[in-house]
């Protein structure tokens, strides 16, 4: 085998400038293919992926008949009566396990004002949202059943950093529009690339902390996240967005996102049973004047939201698809440079048969020199594409607005080992094949011819 | 040691058959020297190719070391050029991207041997030829002459029985092709069997037979017979 390898990397040697055309050629299609693959792979794809085919976002269609919905994403949230409707009827089945929550901002601080605040994006929810999630704590716990109007926070671990510098938070106190919360809880966002909770997928920031539902509702923590209400309340909006949580209560304005996780044995009747309810539900509000929109619920699996949230990327989807092509194209050039090079190196071929090398034992060593040269573009590939993809997290930081959390959007354009993995095994069986009509035609050289004068 | 019987060689192409080898009959002793002479296209290469077991024949059986080369597959055949045949080129066909070293290690990489086993034969080999002390040094540092020289040492380090040279010193001026015509016939007097295709009289007057190849058919000069079975 050393042997082998000996003569193939004498072989790479050999017309060096071919050698290096080659590997530089599929190494641009490479980095190409590999940079926007990431980029839509991990657009695509979530920590409970493993699981986004039983959660289901839950909306009941208050709004206007003539409420236009656009996309699956702008699915009405709950109007707080309705949230309240739904959380009592599924309160004693453990099978349907929900979740609510509504998107708030705020600035995080410390009761000596010793560190810079912080302006966090951040959700009040209820602790079914953490089991929802499946977030890991790094310190501490979620809040218990019985605590959602205390005054606690979990911080996300960038938030932790910022004020703790990292250290166990718990049973600190961090300071809320001028009012104390006791940290119980520090957990790890970090592989969450989309803000999926509030049906936005941004991947430009996710939670920084959260608060119980009860706590914010009582403090009043606005309420910045998509809040669509009927026209006759369309002027009261704003004010319902920052104060008189009162009336939002009994107002026709959907604000809390609600999310269904089903049981995975049970799951089918889970469904058909939330639908019937769903149902039933619009169906006897109707007589109060309400859900007069032709569709009155929708009940959108997550799964399907991420496979359109790839789909949506519709200029990396574009350019992923260009990348395929030049990829195509590089490998049909490696086919002509092999050519040539094998070519070019007929008599060399030639007097190694004369040498007494079989046809098997030249196939070996141009299949073995062709995987030093994948190997060799593989690895220029993946590092070109650090660089692609630098590029393009400051191209994406460029273009997002100045809320944008820069640490959160370079995770969506970073290497994802697995697929790099993936992709490098991939290319390199396609190199391989395509490699192997001119190896095949160059091992069949006759050698008498070659080797006179 | 070499015995070939009836060897017919025919070239073909849409329109024309051409007969490079027609009969031949040709046997070898060992540590014979033979010159093959013959004007261009009378067939010289062709049965030099055969002979070296790089070209296959149409008709005829041809046996080297008691072994018939007709039943052997490419592996059996590649394992018989690299163990018992060594070549000499016109062209020297030395490898200009690697230096004495690794041009004569390649046909012993290809045998199988040690690393250490392969250094000794390179070594010695070069020495053979007076060029020990330059194995680091690149065909393109070399005059033709000393080119060729590796050359030999390269066929030389596989130790084979039976040097075929093509031309050796065709490409050389007299003074160089004189030393490289020593050096073989040294190499022959030590018992390696020599088989040489040239052009010239004069180098051909030194072997220890002169065959003429003249339309595809063997004729033994010293005899100006049709060459049959020796014995």
């Amino acid at each position: 085998m050393k042997d082998l390898m000996q003569l193939a990397w004498r072989g790479l040697k050999q017309k060096r400038k071919l050698t290096l055309l080659m590997v530089l050629n599929l190494a641009i299609g490479i980095t190409l293919l590999l940079t926007m693959g990431t980029i839509v792979t991990r657009s695509g794809h979530s920590p409970i992926d493993q699981r986004a085919d039983r959660v289901y976002h839950v909306s009941l269609n208050f709004m206007d008949p003539e409420f236009d919905r656009r996309s699956e994403f702008r699915s009405p949230p709950l109007t707080f009566r309705d949230a309240g409707a739904l959380a009592e009827a599924f309160s004693a089945n453990d099978a349907t396990r929900l979740s609510f929550n509504y998107t708030t901002s705020f600035v995080l601080d410390l009761p000596d004002n010793s560190v810079r605040p912080v302006t966090a994006e951040a959700s009040a929810a209820d602790p079914q949202y953490f089991d929802l999630l499946q977030v890991p704590f790094i310190y501490g716990a979620p809040w218990r059943e019985d605590m959602q109007d205390a005054a606690v926070i979990v911080l996300d671990k960038k938030a932790n950093d910022l004020l703790f510098g990292g250290a166990n938070s718990i049973g600190k106190q961090v300071v809320i529009n001028n009012r104390q919360l006791e940290v119980v809880g520090v957990m790890d966002m970090s592989a969450y690339l989309r803000r999926f909770q509030n049906m936005r997928f941004q991947a430009r920031a996710n939670d920084m902390a959260v608060v119980p539902l009860g706590y914010a509702h009582a403090n009043n923590l606005p309420r910045t996240g998509f809040m669509p209400c009927r026209t006759k309340e369309e002027a009261a909006r704003t004010r319902y967005r920052r104060e008189d949580v009162q009336g939002l209560k009994s107002a026709e304005c959907g604000y809390l996102h609600a999310w269904a996780v089903l049981d995975s044995v049970q799951h089918d009747n889970s469904h058909a049973e939330l639908t019937l309810w769903m149902r039933n539900y619009t169906q006897q509000q109707a007589s109060q004047g309400r859900f007069g929109h032709s569709e009155p619920y929708y009940l959108t699996q997550l799964a399907s939201l991420n496979d359109r949230m790839s789909d949506n990327l519709y200029w990396e989807q574009i350019y992923l698809k260009f990348a395929y092509l030049l990829f195509a194209i590089c490998l049909i050039n490696t086919i002509g440079i092999l050519l040539a090079k094998n070519q070019s190196r007929a008599k060399l071929v030639s007097l190694y048969r004369a040498l007494g090398a079989n046809k098997l034992y030249i196939l070996k060593v141009q299949l073995l020199e062709l995987s030093m040269l994948s190997g060799a573009a593989i690895a220029l590939g993946l590092l070109l594409a650090q660089f692609g993809l630098v590029a393009m997290f400051h191209l994406a930081l460029y273009q997002a607005d100045y809320l944008a959390d820069a640490e959160q959007v370079r995770r969506m354009y970073s290497m994802d080992t697995l697929f790099a993995l993936q992709a490098a095994v991939g290319i390199f069986v396609a190199i391989f094949a395509a490699g192997l009509y001119p190896i095949i035609k160059a091992s069949r050289t006759a050698p008498a011819a070659q080797l006179r004068g | 040691m070499l015995r070939m019987k009836n060897i017919s060689k025919i070239y073909r192409t849409e329109l024309v058959e051409t007969h490079a080898l027609s009969d031949v009959n040709f046997m070898v002793e060992e540590g014979e020297f033979i010159a093959v002479t013959g004007p261009s296209g009378s067939g010289k290469t062709t049965f030099l190719n055969i002979t070296g077991l790089l070209e296959n024949f149409e008709q005829g059986t041809y046996e080297l070391d008691g072994e018939d080369v007709s039943t052997l597959d490419d592996k059996q055949l590649s394992r018989l050029r690299n163990e018992k045949i060594g070549f000499i080129f016109q062209g020297f066909n030395l490898i200009g991207d690697l230096n004495l070293y690794d041009n004569i290690e390649v046909p012993l990489i290809f045998r199988g041997l040690s690393a250490k086993a392969r250094k000794q034969r390179i070594e010695e080999s070069l020495e053979l030829v007076g060029l020990g002390g330059r194995a680091s040094h690149f065909p393109a540092q070399l005059s033709g002459g000393q080119q060729q020289r590796v050359a030999i040492a390269r066929a030389l380090a596989g130790k084979p029985r039976f040097l075929l040279a093509d031309e050796p010193t065709g490409n050389l001026d007299t003074l160089m092709a004189r030393q490289v015509m020593e050096l073989l016939e040294e190499i022959n007097r030590q018992g390696t069997t020599l088989l040489m295709v040239t052009h010239d009289h004069e180098l051909a007057q030194r072997a220890h037979r002169n065959i003429q190849i003249l339309d595809g058919q063997l004729r033994d000069i010293n005899k100006n017979e049709l060459v049959e079975l020796i014995s």
